[in-house]
């Protein structure tokens, strides 16, 4: 086939953030349009170079057309990445800003850090990446911005000042929108054809990130007791403490994804349980060792 | 056509022409072609964008099938899309009476 | 080069520079804890004739400044190093000197406290003596102006993993002016005491610290109280409660009056609208059990020192306590909690 085409269709599919086999799908259907416009044209009467111009310009213009068609499979995501991160940046520069008049304290490895998970959010929203997990990848950057961000919450609240309130407003909403993102990357995101049991592995979904959520916030109270009334005596027995129960969501949540592709439904509620079970053997044990 | 008018009926368009018979996006622009009299203008990968909107509001299904000059990837109506193109049809029904009542003037 | 990176490099290099030159703002302007402190401290003393020692801070660097209703003072003492704190200040029976305490802001890295005299008159300053460990209060003994009371924790460590660096293992010693030697009082190595007064006549002190008398279980140490003891200075193991002994109310900290077995104390009145408890001031006398609330600012009201002439009560009151940063007032008010006065005290300019 002609290789415009090739290199035009290329240019829309990159503008999509649309799994590698729905990418495939795309690229022949949009391919077999063009060639077919192009054999019309042909048999009208035109030379191969004006068939193949005039193809391309019904079709329209590619980056025009590519976030069109990323917009019809995700809409909304690109207005509310572009959302979190510009709110994110606002409130990274201002409570840094606030932080340094008013306290004379300057936050510099949270700035850069802040700045940095907002940045690359940024860059996700204006320009897709073609990574092979697109989704994992998103997830893990939210993740990350949520924890960051978690931090940013007791900075803006601790602003001896009014613009406290405002900033911790600004970043109560930013972690909202973060979780909201989590789970709309998720759970609605366009399924691939192939996948059965689709009604089950959204309902996984949302409740294995739930459950992460729960987990992650509170190993990081314990980690912020530990830090705050430890007087610095952190040790990495702690932090093994702490990040046993994150591996362990980790691993049960893939596996259990894993199960769910095998349509092995009942082992995989089997191994949903273990966390819940585990973790609350942890709880017990936690709650014993302070009395 | 106006571009606005037809961005918000493009939905009725295609639903209307794909309920009729499974359909895959160029022979849908040729019909629209010849239905309009070569008056049609709307870039032709919109008309993706919109099939991949329906198809995600699943009111549309895709599959691909083999034809004697090569696969092609065929639109299908669901049961809710055609429920959802009743009840456009209706609204567009409404809308065009009114437009005629109005243009009739006042009495 | 397509509209998408062209419009991504147009967002992100605004952001790089902003971010730059932040980093650059910060390291310029920031500053560190230890030399933010402003202000008034609730270090403070009063002398036979009402004037008012008092410790404040000058952008991290302490200093010892006096107030009287009538004379200007032009001598204060002020450190220069910006690492040292003023745990306590006692003026002499005459109030023709003053002795104070100071030691490392950051008692982990160096513990030290030293003690020193100020003469009043000629402005002398002379170092009495240094230990390595921490002196925390200092009391001249009201009948013995060669005498002087103070309390020494033994270690300074976290004690359970969920909690922060304190003193503890405190004992209670006295020192010797003329011969320069101490005396120890108490072996008890308590895990906290506090508000060390000494009666008029200088034979008994009176000490706030844990009731762990009957702590066997660890339901114990929770349902344990803070009272005030009492403890003969000839014989020390005879200490006993002299604070309310059958409520559940901690003292926090205390000033007894004279010798009339009255004492004022800081305690919590209750919680208020937003969650912080509220301190007030409250009188007790131990002869009768009698008690009654002195204060309702609904704030948080605290250090107690009675005045010279047992008519009035000086207190601090701290308009911003549970916020980060406190906000610290002295007060006086007569002994029945009457004619209360904010007494303004100058803090010093850059």
């Amino acid at each position: 086939m002609n290789a415009t085409f090739h290199r035009y269709v290329k240019k829309i599919i990159h503008q999509t953030d649309a799994p590698p086999d729905e990418k495939e799908d795309l690229y022949e259907e949009l391919l077999i349009h063009l060639q077919l416009t192009f054999e019309q044209y042909i048999k009208e009467g035109y030379s191969e170079q004006e068939a193949e111009r005039k193809a391309l310009e019904n079709f329209g213009n590619e980056e025009n057309i590519g976030s069109q068609i990323q917009q019809a499979m995700f809409p909304y995501r690109k207005e509310m990445l572009l959302t979190l991160a510009f709110a994110s940046l606002l409130l990274s520069f201002s409570v840094y800003v606030s932080q340094l008049i008013v306290e004379r304290d300057a936050l510099i490895t949270w700035l850069l850090f802040s700045v940095g998970v907002s940045s690359c959010l940024l860059v996700f929203a204006i320009q897709p990446i073609s990574f092979l997990n697109r989704r994992l990848w998103i997830n893990c950057l939210l993740l990350i911005h949520l924890f960051i961000y978690l931090l940013g919450v007791g900075f803006a609240s601790s602003v001896d000042s009014f613009v406290a309130v405002p900033l911790s407003i600004l970043s109560w909403a930013i972690l909202l929108l973060t979780i909201v993102l989590v789970y709309r990357t998720t759970i609605f995101d366009y399924q691939p054809h192939k996948l059965k049991l689709k009604k089950q592995v959204k309902i996984f979904h949302a409740l294995n990130i739930t459950w992460g959520l729960v987990i992650v916030s509170s190993s990081l109270f314990f980690l912020w007791a530990f830090l705050a009334f430890g007087g610095g005596d952190f040790t990495m027995l702690a932090l093994l403490i702490l990040s046993v129960p994150i591996t362990l969501w980790i691993v049960t949540y893939s596996i259990q994804m894993m199960l769910l592709r095998k349509e092995r439904k009942k082992t995989a509620y089997f191994v949903g349980a273990i966390p819940f079970a585990l973790v609350l053997i942890y709880l017990i044990w936690f709650a014993w060792g302070v009395i | 056509m106006d571009k606005e008018m037809m961005k918000g009926s493009i939905d009725l368009l295609l639903m209307s022409l794909i309920v009729q018979r499974d359909l895959y996006g160029y022979e849908i622009i040729q019909i629209l072609k010849q239905l309009s009299d070569e008056t049609y203008e709307m870039s032709e990968g919109t008309l993706y964008a919109a099939l991949k909107r329906l198809e995600k509001k699943e009111w549309l299904t895709s599959y691909w099938h083999a034809t004697e000059s090569g696969r092609r990837k065929y639109y299908h109506i669901t049961d809710t899309g055609k429920k959802e193109l009743n009840r456009k049809r209706d609204n567009w029904n409404w809308m065009d009476s009114l437009v005629r009542k109005s243009s009739e003037g006042l009495i | 080069m397509n509209k998408n990176k062209k419009s991504l490099l147009l967002i992100i290099i605004p952001i790089v520079f902003i971010t730059l030159g932040l980093v650059i703002a910060g390291a310029i302007f920031q500053t560190a804890d230890y030399e933010k402190q402003q202000g008034l401290t609730s270090v403070f003393d009063v002398a036979i004739d009402e004037t008012i020692a008092y410790v404040t801070y000058l952008d991290g660097k302490a200093g010892i400044r006096f107030r009287h209703a009538e004379k200007t003072f032009d001598k204060s003492i002020l450190l220069s190093d910006v690492d040292k704190k003023i745990n306590d200040v006692t003026f002499s029976p005459d109030g023709s000197s003053i002795a104070y305490i100071i030691a490392d802001k950051d008692p982990q890295s160096n513990l030290n406290s030293t003690v020193r005299l100020f003469t009043m008159a000629t402005g002398e300053d002379k170092e009495l003596f240094s230990t390595d460990t921490l002196i925390t209060e200092i009391v001249f003994n009201p009948q013995d102006e060669k005498m002087l009371f103070y309390l020494k924790a033994g270690t300074f460590e976290n004690y359970s993993p969920i909690a922060s660096a304190h003193p503890h293992e405190f004992d209670l010693y006295s020192y010797h002016l003329t011969d320069q030697t101490h005396q120890q009082y108490t072996n008890l190595r308590k895990y906290s005491m506090q508000s060390l007064n000494i009666s008029p006549s200088g034979s008994i002190a009176f000490i706030q610290m844990p009731d762990d008398d009957h702590v066997e279980t660890a339901d114990d140490v929770f349902a344990m109280n803070q009272r005030v003891f009492q403890i003969p200075l000839d014989s020390p193991e005879e200490l006993a409660v002299v604070s309310a002994k059958n409520r559940e109310k901690d003292i926090y900290d205390f000033a007894i009056i004279g010798d009339r077995h009255e004492m004022v104390f800081q305690a919590v009145s209750k919680t208020g609208e937003n969650g912080i408890f509220e301190y007030e001031l409250f009188y007790y006398n131990w002869d009768n059990d009698e008690e009654k609330q002195l204060t309702t600012l609904k704030e948080h009201a605290g250090n107690p020192v009675i005045g010279p002439h047992q008519d009035k009560i000086y207190f601090i009151v701290d308009r911003k306590f549970g916020k980060r940063h406190a906000d610290l007032h002295l007060y006086e008010m007569e002994l029945d909690g009457k004619n209360l006065k904010e007494i303004s005290l100058e803090i010093g300019e850059n």
